[in-house]
């Protein structure tokens, strides 16, 4: 059988701007993955536990509270006392300045405004399946 | 990689208790169905007994998760260990899938002794998923004190769960129709349980009258099914639901009813097991300049061949 890949959508945090998550979820829905989605304002450990649970191959992230840098921080750590080795995509409001931060941290991938299903499909696929860096 | 391989790799961790090695026993059975009758001999060499199955079944927004979830943290809250299946349906389309059941279930899903897997149904059209038998038993084995499936919005015909579960339980919204929707073969019939949630809701009490009245008029083994109405999201007659599933699965055990009910399950899962074998046979041959009755015999020949490499 074709491995499905499952990808967990989560919203960190107290912001409640989920119309970016929710439109992600479905886009990669309709590229065939297996989606599981939170929900608002999930804490970390909420969102870890999830991933531990469902056996993701890969976390989504949407944070358009400002609080990206210390979210990512606790969520990664968490993932760590876990020996959860999941990537992780990142979308929303995120600062060009705290990208390179980000992905120091352990952050695969920032999608900001405006990037096409296309290109987020595309880059979820070739980190989860390997095909490239 | 193997499916042996990925399965040596997390078995000690597996019968160690660990939450990872679950999750990727069922993602093996999952992805895996020619081996996962394999994988189940193995892991029940280490189990024994049978765990209670509990089922959920009822249309897209009735308040499955919500019940699911109000009806879990009361066995949570007295440490019971529970495992919970959600089933949500895949796109026969492009075969994606929207899980989405966790949302309703946050009460839960930070407890310990609870967990909660998300399963896409991948092209069975029964209201669950083809690999749920297998599913099921990699939580048996895990060691759980109940297991809780939870069907996809299921329609009239949808009715899998009746196999697979010992107990079902059919979640109602008050606005599902007149009794004519009651008098309905299918999911009206395969329910122990009715379960009428949202009973805050004006119409409900109403609803709850018809359906009584109406299964009043049904044979003496349905006439004596139990109605129940709740308000899952106030936590309004959860507890009375919860006592009643325990004591009824008693009464199973004792008179006979869960043997019967396990033997009923045996069937269905070969059957769908063959089914499987069979269909993906058939869609690999080419009928060619066969008969009707030569591709009939070369399709069972195929079959009994891979029967014996398999043994």
């Amino acid at each position: 059988m074709e491995k499905r890949i499952r990808v967990v959508v989560g919203k960190p945090g107290l912001d409640g701007h989920d119309r970016g998550s929710k439109v992600v979820a479905r886009a990669l829905r309709d590229a065939g993955m297996e989606v599981i989605y939170t929900g608002i304002r999930q804490t970390p450990e909420e969102i870890v536990n999830t991933v531990l649970q469902e056996d993701a191959d890969i976390l989504g992230l949407s944070i358009l509270s400002g609080a990206h840098m210390k979210l990512c921080q606790k969520i990664i750590k968490l993932m760590k006392e876990k020996e959860i080795n999941v990537p992780i995509f990142l979308g929303g409001i995120i600062p060009a300045d705290d990208i390179p931060e980000l992905k120091k941290m352990g952050v695969n991938e920032v999608f900001g405004p405006g990037t096409s299903f296309e290109d987020i499909i595309k880059r979820v696929k070739e980190i989860v399946l390997g095909t490239a860096v | 990689m193997s499916w042996e391989q990925q399965y040596n790799l997390i078995s000690d961790d597996f019968f160690k208790g660990r939450i990872y090695a679950l999750a990727k026993m069922i993602t093996l059975v999952e992805n895996h169905p020619d081996s996962a009758w394999k994988i189940i001999e193995t892991l029940k060499k280490n189990t024994s007994g049978d765990t209670p199955t509990i089922g959920f079944t009822g249309s897209p927004g009735a308040g499955k998760s919500t019940l699911v979830s109000a009806y879990v943290s009361m066995m949570a809250a007295k440490n019971q260990k529970i495992g919970v299946i959600a089933v949500d349906p895949s796109s026969p389309f492009t075969m994606g899938a929207f899980l989405g059941d966790r949302i309703r279930m946050r009460d839960i899903s930070e407890s310990e002794s609870v967990y909660i897997r998300s399963v896409a149904s991948r092209g069975s059209v029964g209201g669950l998923c083809d690999a749920i038998y297998d599913i099921v038993d990699v939580m048996k084995a895990f060691g759980f004190d109940k297991i809780i499936i939870e069907t996809v919005g299921a329609g009239q015909s949808e009715i899998e769960i009746v196999y697979v579960a010992d107990t079902v339980l059919l979640v109602m919204s008050p606005d599902s129709g007149d009794e004519i929707q009651m008098f309905k073969a299918g999911i009206m019939e395969i329910a122990d349980g009715y379960v009428v949630n949202k009973i805050d809701l004006p119409q409900a009490n109403a609803f709850s009258v018809k359906l009584r009245n109406t299964l009043a008029l049904e044979n003496d083994v349905k006439s004596k099914r139990k109605v129940f109405e709740v308000s899952a999201s106030k936590n309004l007659g959860v507890e009375e639901l919860e006592k009643w599933i325990d004591q009824f699965y008693s009464e199973m055990s004792s008179n006979g009813e869960i043997f019967k009910r396990h033997e009923r399950r045996l069937k269905r899962r070969v059957r769908s097991n063959l089914m499987r074998v069979m269909d993906n046979i058939i869609s690999s041959q080419e009928v060619g300049k066969n008969s009707l009755r030569e591709f009939k015999s070369m399709i069972v020949k195929k079959y009994i061949q891979q029967e014996a490499c398999d043994d």
